[in-house]
This record gives structure tokens, sequence and C-alpha cells, in this order.
């Protein structure tokens, strides 16, 4: 019984490869991997590289001698591949962690990124926990950073709106309530998870049990059911609110520009504009969207509603009759997706700490 | 015996490794990334012969020899280049996530746009030409405008940004030139990462508190690679 299953898994070794050596082999002899070896150095694997490279070797010659070559290939190919097979088995017996990603250490990967300033934080990660909750930092660093966000945040209310010593007091107790709590939320998980390091078997499970952890730590403890914002609703006079709905206002105006030039940029996709036609278009988007009432970080929609609702008189004073047409089109393809768009915009404030923005609303 | 039977399972997989062959024959052949970037190309220069018409009025003639420029033709800038990924810090390391057969490589776009640039000196006269310059300064200077904005509400959000450092560091951000397009959602949705400004355009103007903050924000490029794509973003083509 045995010996009948090595030999099963024996054929199956074998011929798992040479079916695909015979297949790259003919492809080789015939049509090659791609059309020319310059895309193909950039798009293929290096297998299919070197396949390519005989393919412009032997272009010019007979059939019979690419049958040849096919053949050479398909051994090699068979050869390489049961050695590389062998290897990751023995590779995948040694440590059984999924290799999904790749980690470069960013200080050896910097120097040849396309990008250049990617700052890498070459501080210390701490486990496979902590690198997953604190995106890539230690919970010694998450914790300072975190405290130097809500000093931060802090300074800026006190410029704001001029706290006075005890409400900066109450803040700061609220500030390090959050980040104790957050903390005992991370402890309380990790208990449960146990030291066990991510595997195929509970890969899921774990991304189950993080992600709620991960998504406090993205709002940078400011999200709904934060101690900060809590208190920051009840701590501030009318005054102190009423310069704080200002700032917020600033803040709101120059997103809505924002997303409404970025959607002016959208259009020139389709309708190129002059610049006496983009200026006059950004005006009229940006009055149409000043009537819609949005969360913050869904101010996108806001203009592309607000798009969807000039009117064609309106348009006809800035665009031509061609532009008209197009502008026509864009308003149908957007409309076609309003439903979506109206949930989008009535949705509630996100879990991205949008909310100490916010905190008037 | 063990031979023959090494022989036997050889010629048997030769014969599967040929019906495989056969199959694999009828299947349709892949789209070859070379041709698809090559349309992609095409496209953009679609795009801005649109653009030249709108701002220029060109005569048939000069329109008929301005559309046939043809990126294909254009051997001297169809250089081999091999597209490396940009960095992205993610799980504390760096991964590398290789873009999509059909993005188009930046220097080779640029390249492009010069040899068309070129196409359009030598048709144009030479007052259409300053239109068409003018109006192309006018149009890059709005995107990288968008853009700055875009990095600076960002900023804000994080550092809380007064009247006086939001009026330096835009003016820094525009000096630097190293923006020119920004998609904000990625940032919006996550308060740990800031866009990959060096701190040579920010640290003169901010407070020590705040460059603290700086300092312990990973600064990262999400690039092209994370495009959160809506039903809304996608562009149409509509050739006039």
């Amino acid at each position: 019984m045995n010996e009948k299953k090595h030999r099963q898994g024996l054929l199956k070794v074998i011929v798992g490869p040479l079916g695909q050596s015979i297949r790259m082999g003919v492809q080789v002899g015939t049509d090659g991997c791609a059309s020319t070896l310059e895309s193909a150095e950039s798009e293929l694997s290096g297998r299919c590289r070197g396949a390519d490279k005989f393919q412009l070797l032997f272009d010019q010659k007979s059939r019979g001698f690419r049958s040849l070559i096919a053949l050479g290939v398909l051994c090699g190919g068979w050869v390489m591949e049961f050695g590389l097979k062998t290897s990751l088995n023995a590779a995948e017996e040694k440590d059984n962690t999924l290799p999904m990603l790749k980690l470069v250490p960013a200080v050896q990967a910097a120097p040849n990124a396309a990008v250049g300033p990617v700052v890498p934080l070459n501080q210390d990660r701490g486990d496979w926990f902590e690198s997953w909750v604190f995106g890539g930092l230690s919970a010694a660093n998450a914790r300072k950073r975190l405290e130097n966000l809500g000093d931060q945040r802090l300074v800026v209310l006190k410029q704001q709106c001029g706290l006075s010593e005890d409400q900066i007091k109450k803040l700061e107790l609220a500030k390090r309530g959050d980040i104790a709590r957050f903390f005992r939320q991370v402890e309380a998980v990790r208990q449960k998870i146990g030291d066990k390091p991510p595997d195929r078997a509970n890969m899921v499970d774990l991304k189950a049990a993080i992600a709620p952890l991960q998504r406090i730590w993205n709002t940078g403890l400011v999200g709904s059911d934060s101690l900060f914002v809590s208190v920051l609703r009840t701590l501030l006079s009318d005054d102190q609110k009423e310069l704080l709905r200002r700032e917020e206002a600033r803040r709101s105006e120059e997103k809505n520009r924002f997303h409404a030039m970025s959607l002016i940029k959208m259009i020139e996709h389709s309708i190129p504009l002059t610049d006496k036609q983009r200026t006059k278009l950004l005006e009229l988007v940006m009055e149409e969207t000043t009537k819609i009432r949005g969360d913050s970080h869904l101010q996108q929609y806001v203009s592309i509603q607000a798009a969807t609702k000039l009117s064609e008189e309106t348009l006809a004073s800035v665009l031509d009759a061609s532009q008209l047409a197009t502008f026509r089109q864009l308003q149908k393809h957007w409309e076609t997706n309003l439903p979506f768009l109206n949930q989008m915009i009535k949705q509630p404030a996100n879990e991205a700490g949008e909310e100490w923005l916010n905190v008037l609303r | 015996m063990t031979k023959l039977m090494g022989c036997a399972i050889l010629c048997g997989s030769f014969v599967i490794g040929a019906l495989d062959v056969g199959v694999n024959a009828q299947q349709p052949a892949a789209a070859d990334p070379a041709k698809q970037t090559q349309e992609q190309l095409a496209k953009k220069i679609r795009q801005e012969m649109r653009f030249l018409r709108q701002v220029v009025d060109l005569s048939p003639e000069q329109d008929q020899r301005l559309s046939a420029f043809d990126v294909a033709k254009l051997d001297d800038i169809r250089i081999q280049q091999r597209k490396v990924a940009p960095g992205v810090d993610f799980l504390g390391g760096q991964v590398r996530i290789p873009s999509a057969p059909t993005a188009i490589d930046p220097l080779k776009m640029r390249q492009i746009e010069r040899a068309f640039e070129k196409e359009v000196a030598a048709v144009l006269t030479p007052k259409q030409h300053a239109v068409y310059v003018k109006e192309k300064k006018l149009r890059d200077e709005f995107g990288i405008e968008t853009a700055v904005r875009g990095v600076l509400i960002i900023l804000d959000r994080q550092l809380g940004l007064s009247r006086e450092q939001r009026a330096a560091i835009y003016s820094s951000l525009i000096q630097w030139g190293g923006i020119t397009s920004f998609d904000i959602t990625p940032y919006e949705s996550n308060h740990q990462y800031l866009p990959p400004i060096p701190d040579s355009v920010l640290v003169e103007h901010l407070s020590e508190s705040q460059r603290t903050v700086l300092k312990s924000t990973a600064r990262i490029d999400f690039g092209d690679q994370m495009q959160f794509q809506t039903p809304f973003n996608g562009d149409i083509e509509l050739i006039r």
C-alpha cells in the first residue's frame, strides 16, 4: 500500500512539471513567451525570460532544430522544477508560517526604493502581534506615538480656543484614559490568541481578532467611543465652541475645494477645458456643494453629487455644445450610481478619527 | 525493472504533457502587456489632442498631421525599462508590490509627451503654439495646486497647522515640486500615515511638538498601487 502511494507520488511529481515543461518547450519552438525580449524582461518570470531568449536566438532556424531546443528546455525545466519543489517542501516542513509577504527590513530596502522619501521607522518593531496591531511599531513606541498625538491635539485646541488649565488637566486625563483602555484591549486580545504565530490554520481567526484593534489604532484613539472627544464635548464654553466651529468650517471649506478641484481634474479626462472654463466650472461645483450637507470624509461624493445637479442652462454658460453633450453623458454615468452615492453621504461620521474635528455636530 | 518503469513513466508523461499542450493551444492567448501599455499611451495622446483642439483652432491639415502621431513608431523612446515597484512600509517592513502591466511608466510617458510637444511645435503657428503652451501651463499648475491642497489637508489634520504655517508649507511644497498628483483616500482613513514629504520641506515651518509628531509618523507613498476605485473615478473616453 505504502509502495503504491509512493509510486503515485512519484508519478505526480514527474508528470506535473513535465507537462508544464513540454508546454513551455513547444512555446519556445513556435510562439515564444512574449512578443519581444524587451517586454518580456520586465513582465515575465525568470524561466520565461530564458525561453524568450531562445526564441530570439533561434528565430531563423528550422522547426526541427526548434524541437531539439524544446526537448532541451523540457528536460532542464523538469530538473529545475523537481529541485525547486524538493527544496520548497523541505522549507515548508521547517517553517509552517505563511509566506504571504516577504518582509524586507526597511533599512535594507530603502536604497533601492523608487519613491525617494519613504521614511522607514528604524525603531523596535516588537513581535509579530505588536507589529500587526500598531502598523510596524512595538507596543512601547506605539504608546509613545499616541501620547505625542494627544499632546499635539491639546496644543492645537489651546491655540484655537484658549483652553484653561483646568480644562487641559481634564483632557489630559481623558487622553491617558483612552490610551490605557486601548492597551488593556490589546492585552486582552493577546491573552486570547496566545503566543502561537500566524500560520495557515489560524490566519483567519487572528485577522478577525486583531482587526478591531487596528481600526482603533488607525483612528489615533479619537474614534466614536473616545473619552477625549466625550470630555471635550461637555467641557467647552459657548465662546470656545464658536471658535472651534469656525475652525471646522475652515477645514470643511478647504476639503470641499480640494474635492471639487479633484473632480474637475477627473472631468478633464473626458472634457478638455480652457483655464477660463476650468475656473468657472469650479465655481459652479463649489456653489452647488455648499447646498449639500455631508460628512467630512465623504466630501468627494458631495462634489460629484453637486456636479450631477448642475443644470444644462447653467452649464451652457461655460461649455460649448460638444462639451455639454459629453458632460451630460458623465452626469448620466454618475446618476446611475446615485443610490450608492446617497447611501455614502448619509453614513454617520466614520471611524477614522474625524470626530474630534467634528465635535460640535 | 526500475529503469523500465522510469522509462514508462517518462513516456507516459510525454503523452500527458502533449495532450495538455493541445488543450492549452485552444485557449485564447493572454493580452500582450507591451501592447496594453502602448494602448494606454495612445489614449493619453488622444486626450492631449482633445485638449489641443479645445484651446487652439486647428486647421484640418494640422489636425490630420497631429492625429497621425503614433506612439508605436517612436522607437527611440521605446527603451528598455525594468519596472521597479516602489517600496511600501507595511507591517513593520517594506514590501514591493509590482505595478500592473498596463501601468504607464512615468519616465516613458514623459518622453512621449516631449516627442508630442516637439511635433506640436512643428505643426502649429507661433501664435497658436504660444496659446497652447500657456493653457497647458495653467492646466498643469491647477493639477499641482489640487495635489498640494490635498497634502496640506492631511498635514493639517495630523499636525494642527496655523494659518501662517499652512501658507508657508503650501509655498514650500509648490517650490519643492515633488507632488503632481495626490490620492487623499488612504490617508483620510488612517491617522497613522503621512504622504512622503521630505523633512527639508516641512521641518523649518513646524513647532517642536509638531516635529515630534512628524518624527513618529510613517511617511508612505501609496502611489497608484492602492488607488481606491469607486464607481465615479473611472474616466469615460469620448472622442470628438
